[in-house]
């Protein structure tokens, strides 16, 4: 084929402003040591790296959130921590103070040690963060979970959700209410109105709760009647001072034993019962014992009765203790979880990595075959350019 | 006597192609230039007695080696290789201010949820908030800055739109004005004027640059050239003038190519060329990326206002609007004019107006959320009016939840067993709220929803941050982030089309150029053979002259 000169010279000169290009575009890969300069190099590869990369900075924002959740679950965890070994040393002075080789000033004392343990739990109980923000006043963080009574929980319910993973949600907090608050029962007795001033005195009392109610009825002459609707149990004769046991009676009969005291008349009766509240908090409870103690009205007689604050008490501890296995419990999810997102972004930036980022041994051997390219194009041409007839003319 | 003149025709007919292919050595670069070729013919012989004598030689006429053919080939591929071209210069350009991580809205949509993340982990702070709002900043500038980006692009087309017509005028009339050279040039016989038809077809090259074109040869020698489907740009020895008119079909503010002095919108029929690349990327990537940005930001202030008008602020109030304007429907001007409606990061709703709460009562692990509140109509403080907050209690005999806020009465199936995480929808007249139930209730059970204005609430923070992966655009198919994918991955995929497209057209092009060139280029080997050839022809003819002075002398001699 003819080839006209122009066309010799615009070959060479293309084949070298090819070479040149390449080697250019090889060069940006290996100075950016990345594959794709612009999203229309490879638009696949584009939108996958865009996805893999929010991927990566997602997961990155779940292991972020996941150390915000532990920090706060540490915290709660520390507080309650404390809250356990408080109403532990509460309990301890309980029992000692129930001990009945106790004078009135040595309860005094107890009891002031113990007031002083129960401020403690209050204050533990209105700790703040280190956002001033209420631990335990569920969504109201600005409001002081409890006054200076203790007697009643100012916060709400609200349980702070933190995103740790897709789908996964880990509580942050709990309120106040589902951890110094307890069911609390008290051993009530009511003298039925009867004719005469007898007494009924209790000399010891098991710790089950006294439901349903029971009702102790004395007739004329000598005939005691034990009744708690279901069961009747008739004790004959009967007189004033004796001592009876009513789970002796019959077993569905609460552990108490009791005597009337007192000149005895027909009619005379009393009934028996636990009242519960629903949720009594741990302060009010404690007051009360302590308070009880002061004014030495802990015996079995006494309202309230003392076997219930040791149950009152424990309640609360359990209660302290289950939410902190709770902690514990969404502490190991939040790891759990943190290691999933770990490995997860490790696999998603190695995925990452082979879209996006240049192999460096590829390249540079490219970077060499097209220099050697563009050199040989450039000295054809010089050579080629030389050969003409005018040469020899 | 004979001999002379033959020697004379000799020399001057090789003189002439002496001088042609000096014509040619000198032209070897000049762009479109076809080489000639002197055609050398036998004079008439003479008539002597019984015998023709052959009289020397004589110029034909000088040939311009020239393909037709080719040249049209030519044309066709110019022009699509420079439409691909422009083409893909424009939608490079698009397709890196979108994948740039800079200005990607990619980045800057996944900020601003990470932000509203951090809302949720610690929904009291004020410093969270700000960098919530911050990103929302960013964001909303993302969107600016994307939108202002392609407006400028548009209107650097209306410039190159405005050049491309000027020169493309010029050009036409160079063309007119070559027919007129070209038609009274040829009226002699047979000649052509080679070195007009080169530059006439030049220009109709470079025309092709700008435009694909369609030629037809005339009698006269002159050639008319058609744009777009069949609009005459040149008729003969006449031109038309185009012209830069109003888009009225599209948008008035910027450019379109009018036709003549009527000045008739043609910019839909012109294809291939630089005019039509950069129509086309008007079309199919401005126009189609901006509108697709517009529904994104549409879809963002859509769905983010809602979250937010459900929730309520630091400081108790109802949520407003994050991002304006509302309703979107006025963002058609552009995503550029979407922006940050609130300025105190108080006014963050991060909380639900609504909480529930478990009765003391309630044993069962059974669990009642609130999963979203309706806002339409709007909400209004407070969400339940004194007495009527709505109480929700468990019946285990019937497996079912009764619901009351003292007035109504309603009941949903739950039954423990299969349909924990089941959502039901509270309708009117009860507030209209979407709740989420979960474990095991026991009989009795019962929870009460009633209101909230907790700062230390993040649910709706949560909700807005969930909004990251939902999908929300394109009838529930997308989510905001997929629909930015699909933007970059289509103009991408345009832009990569558009090069390969490039790539196949110059290919095809340097193909049929080096078969035209093959035929047309000059070749300085062959024109130096050719000097030689002609110069010894000429030294031999010269001889002629010598002999002939010879064969004279030696008669006159003899007398």
């Amino acid at each position: 084929m003819r080839i006209s000169t122009a066309q010799i010279f615009q070959q060479g000169l293309t084949a070298m402003l090819n070479q040149q290009s390449a080697l250019a575009k090889t060069q940006q890969q290996l100075a950016t040591g990345q594959k794709l300069a612009s999203p229309s190099d490879d638009p696949v590869a584009a939108v996958q790296i865009l996805t893999f990369e929010r991927e990566f900075n997602l997961l990155g924002q779940y292991i972020g959130n996941a150390n915000v959740a532990n920090n706060k679950l540490s915290l709660e965890e520390g507080v309650l921590d404390g809250a356990t070994n408080v109403l532990q040393r509460i309990r301890e002075l309980a029992v000692q103070g129930l001990n009945a080789t106790n004078s009135q000033s040595d309860r005094s004392d107890i009891a002031q040690e113990i007031l002083v343990l129960n401020d403690e739990l209050l204050s533990l109980s209105n700790t703040k963060d280190a956002s001033g923000n209420y631990l335990f006043s569920g969504f109201s963080t600005n409001t002081k979970p409890y006054d200076s009574t203790g007697a009643a929980y100012a916060g709400d319910e609200g349980q702070r959700n933190i995103q740790v993973g897709p789908d996964v949600l880990v509580e942050t907090n709990d309120p106040g209410s589902s951890i110094f608050e307890a069911e609390h029962g008290e051993l009530v007795v009511t003298d039925n109105v009867g004719p005469s001033s007898a007494s009924l005195n209790i000399t010891s009392l098991g710790s089950n709760a006294i439901t349903p109610a029971v009702t102790v009825s004395f007739t004329a002459p000598d005939t005691l009647t034990v009744d708690d609707g279901t069961n009747n149990v008739v004790v004959s004769p009967y007189i004033a001072g004796q001592s009876i046991v009513l789970s002796d009676l019959n077993n569905n009969f609460p552990d108490i034993t009791l005597q009337l005291d007192g000149t005895l008349a027909d009619g005379d009766s009393y009934t028996l019962e636990t009242q519960t509240t629903l949720s009594k908090t741990v302060f009010s409870t404690v007051n009360e014992f302590a308070n009880a103690l002061i004014s030495n009205t802990v015996s079995s007689n006494d309202s309230p009765n003392n076997g219930e604050f040791l149950t009152n008490i424990s309640s609360v501890l359990d209660t302290v203790i289950d939410t902190k296995a709770k902690i514990g419990a969404r502490i190991n999810v939040i790891e759990q979880q943190e290691e999933i997102n770990q490995s997860l972004s490790l696999s998603v930036q190695e995925t990452l990595s082979e879209i996006r980022d240049l192999d460096y041994a590829e390249a540079i051997s490219r970077l060499t075959a097209q220099s050697t390219a563009l050199q040989a194009a450039q000295q054809t041409f010089a050579r080629v350019q030389n050969l003409t007839l005018f040469n020899f003319l | 006597m004979s001999l002379l003149s033959t020697g004379l025709s000799a020399l001057t007919t090789n003189q002439t192609s002496l001088a042609t292919t000096s014509h040619n050595i000198s032209n070897v670069n000049t762009e479109g230039y076809s080489r000639q070729r002197v055609d050398q013919v036998t004079t008439l012989p003479n008539l002597e007695g019984s015998y023709y004598v052959g009289t020397g030689v004589t110029v034909g006429g000088i040939e311009r080696l020239y393909d037709e053919f080719l040249a049209t080939q030519i044309r066709t591929y110019t022009s699509q290789q420079a439409q691909s071209d422009a083409f893909a210069q424009l939608a490079g350009q698009i397709s890196d201010i979108l994948g740039s991580p800079t200005s990607s809205l990619s980045s800057g949509l996944e900020s601003f949820f990470n932000a509203a993340d951090a809302v949720a982990n610690d929904p009291t702070s004020i410093a969270a908030r700000q960098v919530l709002l911050s990103e929302a900043e960013s964001l909303v500038n993302r969107f600016s800055a994307i939108d202002q980006r392609l407006l400028q692009l548009d209107s650097q087309l209306d410039g190159q739109l405005n050049i491309a017509v000027d020169e493309i005028n010029v050009i036409s009339r160079g063309i007119a004005e070559l027919n007129i050279a070209i038609s009274e040039a040829s009226s002699d016989v047979g000649s052509q004027p080679n070195d007009l038809l080169d530059q006439r077809d030049q220009l109709i090259n470079r025309l092709s640059e700008f435009v694909s074109v369609s030629t037809v040869k005339e009698d006269s020698g002159a050639i008319s050239v058609f744009i777009g489907n069949g609009q005459a740009l040149v008729v003969g020895q006449t031109q038309v003038d185009l012209t830069v008119i109003p888009d009225n079909s599209t948008d008035p503010a910027r450019l379109a190519i009018g036709y003549g002095s009527t000045g008739i919108d043609i910019s839909r029929q012109l294809s291939g060329g630089s005019l039509g690349g950069i129509l086309q990327v008007r079309g199919d990537v401005i126009d189609s990326a901006r509108t697709e940005l517009n529904a994104l930001a549409t879809g963002l202030i859509d769905n983010v206002n809602t979250i937010h008008q459900q929730g309520v602020t630091l400081d108790g109030n109802i949520g407003g609007n994050l991002f304006g304007p509302v309703p979107p429907s006025t963002l058609v001007a552009g995503a550029s004019n979407i922006f940050v409606a609130i300025t105190d990061p108080r006014d963050v709703a991060a909380a639900f107006p609504a909480k529930v709460s478990t009765s003391v009562t309630t044993s069962g692990t059974g669990a009642v959320e609130i999963s979203s509140i309706d806002i339409t109509p709007p909400l209004t403080l407070p969400v339940f009016a004194v007495g009527a907050d709505i109480q929700i209690t468990f019946d285990a005999a019937t497996n079912q939840y009764t619901v009351t806020d003292g007035v109504n009465n309603t009941t949903f199936a739950y039954d423990p067993a299969v349909d924990s995480g089941k959502t039901v929808n509270l309708t009117a007249p009860f507030v209209e709220l979407t709740l989420t139930l979960t474990g095991v209730p026991v009989d009795g059970d019962q929870f009460t929803i009633g209101n909230n204005s907790a700062v230390g609430d993040n649910r709706n923070a949560l909700a807005l941050a969930d909004l990251r992966a939902e999908k929300v655009l394109a009838g529930g198919t997308q989510s905001l982030a997929d629909a930015y994918d699909i933007l970059i991955a289509d103009v991408a995929t345009r832009t990569n089309r558009a090069d390969i497209n490039r790539q196949t057209q110059q290919g095809l092009l340097d193909q049929v150029e080096s078969r035209f060139s093959s035929i047309s280029g000059v070749n300085l080997d062959e024109e130096a053979a050719n000097l030689i050839r002609f110069q010894q022809a000429y030294q031999a003819a010269s001889q002629i002259i010598t002999v002939s002075n010879t064969v004279f002398n030696s008669l006159l001699s003899a007398i």
